[in-house]
């Protein structure tokens, strides 16, 4: 258990490593990305693209899963700001994915 | 003297005529006259009617221009009124601007509750107030600090704080958190997401849902955490969540009960030591079928001890859901938590708690709510156990303000309060 412990620990924490260093340089990627052949620079708008947030999208999932725990808040209730922070912690605590995040948080922001 | 007289006649005709005409020559002149000052009185009178006329325009002019003026001050008063609106509403827009787009956001938010509680065989009392703030410190899109600290009213009147919670979160990417700290134990629903005051449709939690009870409540470590969608991406059907976990694990409490040294219950408060050097690893994953639907099944495993005595296994096992269709809210969960035996302890039994609640709720007219829960709860000690019945009627002052009243029946050991009913009213706040 021990060793399986340290080696689940490593993986984590290399993958945060990773993960972080990726958003990190994400602007110096998405320039690079940018100057090189018109095929992935494609391929890096569509990527783009299909994480833009949706609001459509952001307010079937706001009706869906935040009454699986909770009374249904209005989007009035808070500020853009409060609602930034409210739904990285809903994000982590209901298990909501990053793009189920940024739709929902569209959704909220748009109509307070 | 025929010449004087001749002479004289003809000048006395000549006169008598010129008379005449002199009389007539005079009168033309005396026209012309009349008619010249009369033409002079009528144009004297066209132009003093003129000069009115051009007094009153001068005049009007005057009052134009007076107006004028007095509209082009009021209309400057209301430009620089303008101008200093746009510059303030620029200055908000700049601030709101700056807020929205900043790297970090500070953010607080939490719940609190205060009631009442009437128990058979027990003074009326009240009580249950509690507040715990929850704090957000978040960094961009990546990192999040949050933490929970619960503040309580003892009955002795004195304050008892705690953390509840405290971790650093970072976001590895869309499907994945990293967590670590004092975490919420993930296994089932009720102790991470559904036990506070405002979220929770009783006022009291469910049997054996509570602290040192059949759920764990809290761990200390580390958590992978987060989301993938099964289906299109941004599709809002089929999802399954998780969160997998490796902690310190749980401590076993000691009671000595006619003599005999027993294992009261399983400490699972999230403890900064590990006495038996063994981590406790975990999870629980969620699946979202359709829409409004959640089915989690949840289990953990690893070793614990009572301090100074050899490990011992340790296992939890869970499954949860819950359902909303139109007004009606449901949700049940099981969970169980066992300890292993082990012959040189001074309690070397196996020792399992067990709970399990179903509970349904429906919306009425005018924010009102109704619920009934049924509760089951079986531990190693016939004095904790309890099964209960519980009806409640709510009424929602906003989504996040609530009312409630609600009726226990209970059923344990006789003589023990697990068996007394119980009456309960509570307001709770979240914000």
């Amino acid at each position: 258990m021990k060793n399986f412990t340290i080696i689940l620990i490593a993986v984590a924490l290399s993958g945060a490593s990773l993960g972080l260093s990726q958003t990190s340089y994400a602007a110096e990627k998405q320039a690079a990305t940018e100057t090189k052949k018109p095929k992935a620079a494609d391929k890096a708008v569509a990527k783009k693209k299909s994480k833009k947030p949706n609001f459509a999208r952001g307010a079937k999932l706001w009706a869906n899963r935040c009454t699986g725990c909770h009374n249904i808040r209005a989007p009035k209730d808070l500020t853009d700001s409060e609602w930034k922070a409210t739904m990285m912690h809903m994000r982590i605590r209901a298990g909501l994915s990053g793009q189920d995040a940024r739709d929902i948080l569209e959704f909220l922001q748009r109509s307070n | 003297m025929k010449n004087l007289l001749f002479r004289t006649s003809a000048i006395a005709i000549i006169m008598l005529g010129a008379t005449p005409a002199l009389a007539q020559t005079g009168g033309t002149q005396d026209n012309q006259e009349f008619q010249a000052n009369q033409e002079l009185l009528s144009r004297i009178e066209r132009l003093e009617a003129e000069l009115a006329a051009l007094r009153t325009a001068v005049q009007q002019s005057t009052q134009n221009i007076t107006t004028a003026i007095e509209t082009a001050d009021e209309a400057q008063a209301t430009a620089n009124k303008a101008q200093k609106a746009v510059k303030k509403v620029a200055k908000v827009a700049k601030s709101a601007e700056e807020w929205k787009n900043t790297n970090s956001i500070i953010h607080l938010a939490g719940y609190a509750s205060a009631g009442y509680t009437n128990k058979q065989n027990a003074n009326d009392t009240f009580n249950q107030v509690q507040f715990s703030p929850i704090f957000h410190y978040q960094y961009k899109d990546k990192v999040l600090l949050e933490s929970e600290v619960e503040f309580k009213v003892l009955e002795d009147g004195s304050t008892s704080v705690g953390l509840e919670y405290l971790t650093i979160d970072v976001n590895l990417n869309d499907y994945a958190t990293l967590v670590m700290g004092r975490f919420i134990s993930p296994v089932g629903q009720f102790r991470q997401n559904i036990h506070p005051s405002w979220i929770n449709k009783l006022p009291s939690a469910p049997s054996g849902f509570g602290h040192d009870g059949a759920a764990p409540s809290a761990e200390l470590g580390i958590q992978l955490r987060g989301a993938v969608p099964l289906g299109a991406v941004g599709d809002s059907g089929l999802r399954m969540n998780y969160a997998v976990y490796v902690g310190n694990g749980p401590e076993l409490e000691l009671e000595v009960e006619g003599g005999v040294t027993e294992i009261h219950g399983i400490g699972t408060a999230g403890f900064g030591r590990d006495i038996d050097g063994n981590k406790v690893a975990g999870g629980r994953v969620g699946f979202i079928p359709i829409p409004k639907l959640e089915i989690g099944l949840s289990g953990a495993m690893g070793d614990t001890a009572i301090p100074m005595e050899a490990d011992r296994s340790y296992r939890i096992l869970g499954a949860d859901f819950a359902y909303q269709w139109k007004k009606f809210d449901f949700r049940g969960e099981y969970v169980q938590q066992e300890v292993g035996a082990l012959s040189s302890s001074v309690a070397p039994e196996t020792w399992m708690w067990e709970s399990w609640y179903m509970q349904g709720a429906y919306r009425l007219p005018r924010n009102f709510e109704a619920v009934v829960r049924y509760t089951d709860y079986n531990s190693p000690h016939s004095s904790q156990r309890q099964e209960q019945w519980a009806v409640g009627l709510n009424y929602l002052i906003a989504p996040q303000v609530i009312a409630k009243i609600a009726y226990e029946f209970n059923a344990g050991v006789v003589g023990r309060d697990t068996d007394d009913n119980r009456f309960l009213a509570q307001l709770a706040y979240g914000f």
